[in-house]
């Protein structure tokens, strides 16, 4: 019985595994090709016509109700930072994970670092190493819209970068 | 009078009561009593000779009004209100039993104060049952004398409210009982300010344990009640205190990479229960606070947190969304076996124990929204308490009859209690900024007073 349970925790593990190699291929690029490997005098300066550095003036990035996908409006900010990061390896970035205040706030701080992870790997497909990345989830913790409306809600669903 | 007149009489004044200590003290209570399935016990309590009702001085609280506001709000005594009253006994034999037949109270409260010196008090109290059976006794239910310090005046009466709770009901109260909670002060142009603090369960003697410009949450108690553990962001990054309630003293016993969450002390208090992400995913691990020896209990790529001990310690209550959302699952410390334990409803998490280990209070969302649930762990049933729609953390009181939690009202964060027969709810008074992450104490041995 309990080697049945195994191979079938193997086979799940292996499909998820598959399952998200296949959507890291398919998220995290725009069209216009910011490659994974960037380097130096290779580095893209823009990203569907729109330039690198006015990009990057995003630094905060909106998640759907307990998702952690981020809009889409925000992946190619993201992306900037992660060329960013690729081409000054001395950079280090601080990635905040933030829910909305419902639900409980310990399974928020799970739920805030999962959006952090999605921001990270999004860095790191674009050349940013681990180690030029911290993170940590403050979960509903640090709200920056103190009303109820899903407006409010929406802003506190975020990721902030802040760099340093 | 009939029962429903008189409780609407008995909620007025009580209003007005209340109205009347806001301005006195930090700590009156607001009042929502909702309608009763229980036949409340009726009650009399007389103002203690040598202190009169309404007066609340800080330095000489007035014992009988304590014992009121303790007993009319747990929701299973009619306590007769001080207006009403018509005569004051003191002692057991100057008690007009038939008086107080005629006007329905079964029970009467009697007692005295005297000084003994200008720091200590001697107090002496009885209750009595009116409708005693003349061949058993004179119908004293008990008395008892005391002596304590003037500053331990308000702690006693909530003794006596215990000592009346028990004789009546024939269980053990909370109103010797203690509250955590986190104070969060925001204000727009200044960064937010969060406190610590532990408070009587009903407000009075808040002490704040620590202050921060970072998040402070999850505050968890030791089994002998004298230590919190909690997690701190003071160092830009979750991180794992114990501290001593009494001392102020702690210590750093967890700051690994990523999460450090929801600590929780083991029946025997010798391990703490927390969730570590450092695999990549939070997952509830073992500490021992002796041999500071780690253990992982749970695996995989799920949030899993808010460990919760069974009270054998053989077992862990946690949420996890293993399962796509989050639900309430038990793991077996000894084989690792883990049991799904929620199935009613999309979102079931911040589970928190009787002491009968029989039932636990529940944040569990359902048409109106996240809302404070009691589940029966052997029947299966889950019944939601509130309907706002708006509230988190709630936790058990030790005797398993109220659960204490957060809820927003008027704009702001505010503690409210309600019982998990849904016959009372009322919300504690808010304080300046938003009050959160209650924390009801265990039973707590209280030392300074002498009985005979």
């Amino acid at each position: 019985m309990i080697s049945i349970i195994n191979c079938l925790r193997f086979i799940s593990v292996g499909m998820i595994l598959l399952f998200l190699a296949a959507c890291s291929t398919m998220s995290g690029h725009a069209t216009g090709g910011a490659g994974a490997k960037t380097h130096g005098a290779n580095m893209p300066t823009q990203i569907n016509g729109v330039p690198i550095q006015d990009l990057m003036q995003k630094t905060t990035f909106h998640f759907g109700f307990d998702k952690d996908r981020a809009n889409s409006d925000d992946i190619a900010a993201i992306q900037a930072h992660g060329i960013y990061l690729a081409s000054h390896p001395d950079a280090t970035v601080t990635l905040a994970g933030h829910t909305d205040q419902r639900g409980s706030r310990e399974y928020n701080i799970g739920l805030g670092e999962r959006r952090n992870n999605t921001v990270a790997q999004i860095l790191m497909m674009n050349g940013a190493r681990a180690n030029q990345i911290k993170q940590v989830s403050y979960g509903q913790e640090k709200p920056i819209a103190l009303g109820h409306t899903a407006a409010d809600y929406a802003k506190n669903r975020r990721v902030e970068i802040r760099y340093g | 009078m009939n029962i429903p007149v008189m409780r609407k009489i008995v909620s007025l004044v009580i209003l007005g009561m209340a109205l009347l200590f806001a301005k006195a003290s930090m700590a009156a209570l607001n009042i929502e009593i909702t309608k009763g399935a229980r036949a409340p016990i009726p009650l009399a309590v007389i103002p203690f000779v040598d202190q009169k009702a309404g007066e609340n001085d800080k330095n000489n609280p007035d014992i009988a009004s304590v014992i009121y506001n303790d007993l009319q709000n747990s929701g299973y005594f009619n306590v007769l209100a001080f207006d009403q009253l018509h005569q004051f006994p003191h002692t057991a034999d100057t008690i007009h039993q038939a008086y107080w037949q005629h006007i329905g109270m079964d029970n009467v409260l009697v007692g005295q104060v005297k000084p003994i010196d200008s720091e200590h008090v001697r107090v002496l109290v009885s209750l009595v049952n009116v409708f005693h059976n003349h061949q058993q006794g004179n119908g004293v239910l008990f008395t008892q004398t005391f002596e304590v310090e003037k500053s331990d005046l308000r702690q006693l009466a909530h003794h006596i409210s215990d000592c009346v709770y028990h004789e009546l009901i024939g269980e053990q109260g909370v109103f010797s009982t203690q509250v955590a909670y986190v104070l969060v002060k925001r204000s727009p142009n200044n960064p937010a300010h969060y406190a610590l603090a532990v408070s009587d369960f009903d407000g009075y003697h808040a002490k704040t344990l620590l202050d921060s410009d970072q998040p402070i949450m999850s505050p968890a108690w030791s089994p002998d009640g004298k230590k919190l553990a909690y997690v701190s962001f003071e160092n830009k990054e979750s991180q794992i205190y114990i501290q001593d309630i009494q001392t102020g003293q702690r210590i750093l016993v967890s700051h690994d990479e990523g999460i450090n969450g929801a600590p929780a002390f083991s029946p025997d208090g010798q391990q703490l229960a927390l969730v570590l992400s450092k695999t990549g995913h939070p997952k509830i691990y073992i500490l021992n606070l002796q041999t500071k020896q780690l253990r992982q209990i749970t695996q995989g790529w799920s949030i899993d947190t808010e460990p919760v001990w069974a009270r054998d310690g053989q077992s862990i209550y946690f949420t996890s969304d293993r399962g796509g959302a989050p639900q309430i699952y038990q793991v077996d410390l000894a084989s690792g076996d883990i049991t799904r334990i929620t199935f009613d409803g999309s979102f079931n998490a911040r589970a928190s124990l009787s002491n009968r280990g029989d039932k636990m209070a529940l944040l569990h969302r359902d048409g109106s929204g996240f809302n404070v649930a009691i589940y029966d762990i052997k029947t299966g049933q889950m019944r939601s308490l509130t309907d706002t729609g708006h509230n988190q953390s709630p936790t058990l009181a030790p005797n398993g009859h109220l659960i204490m939690y957060a809820t927003y009202f008027a704009g702001q964060s505010v503690l409210a209690i309600v019982s998990t027969d849904r016959s009372v709810s009322l919300r504690l008074p808010a304080k300046e900024g938003d009050v959160q992450e209650p924390a009801w104490s265990p039973f707590l041995h209280n030392t300074g007073e002498s009985e005979s």
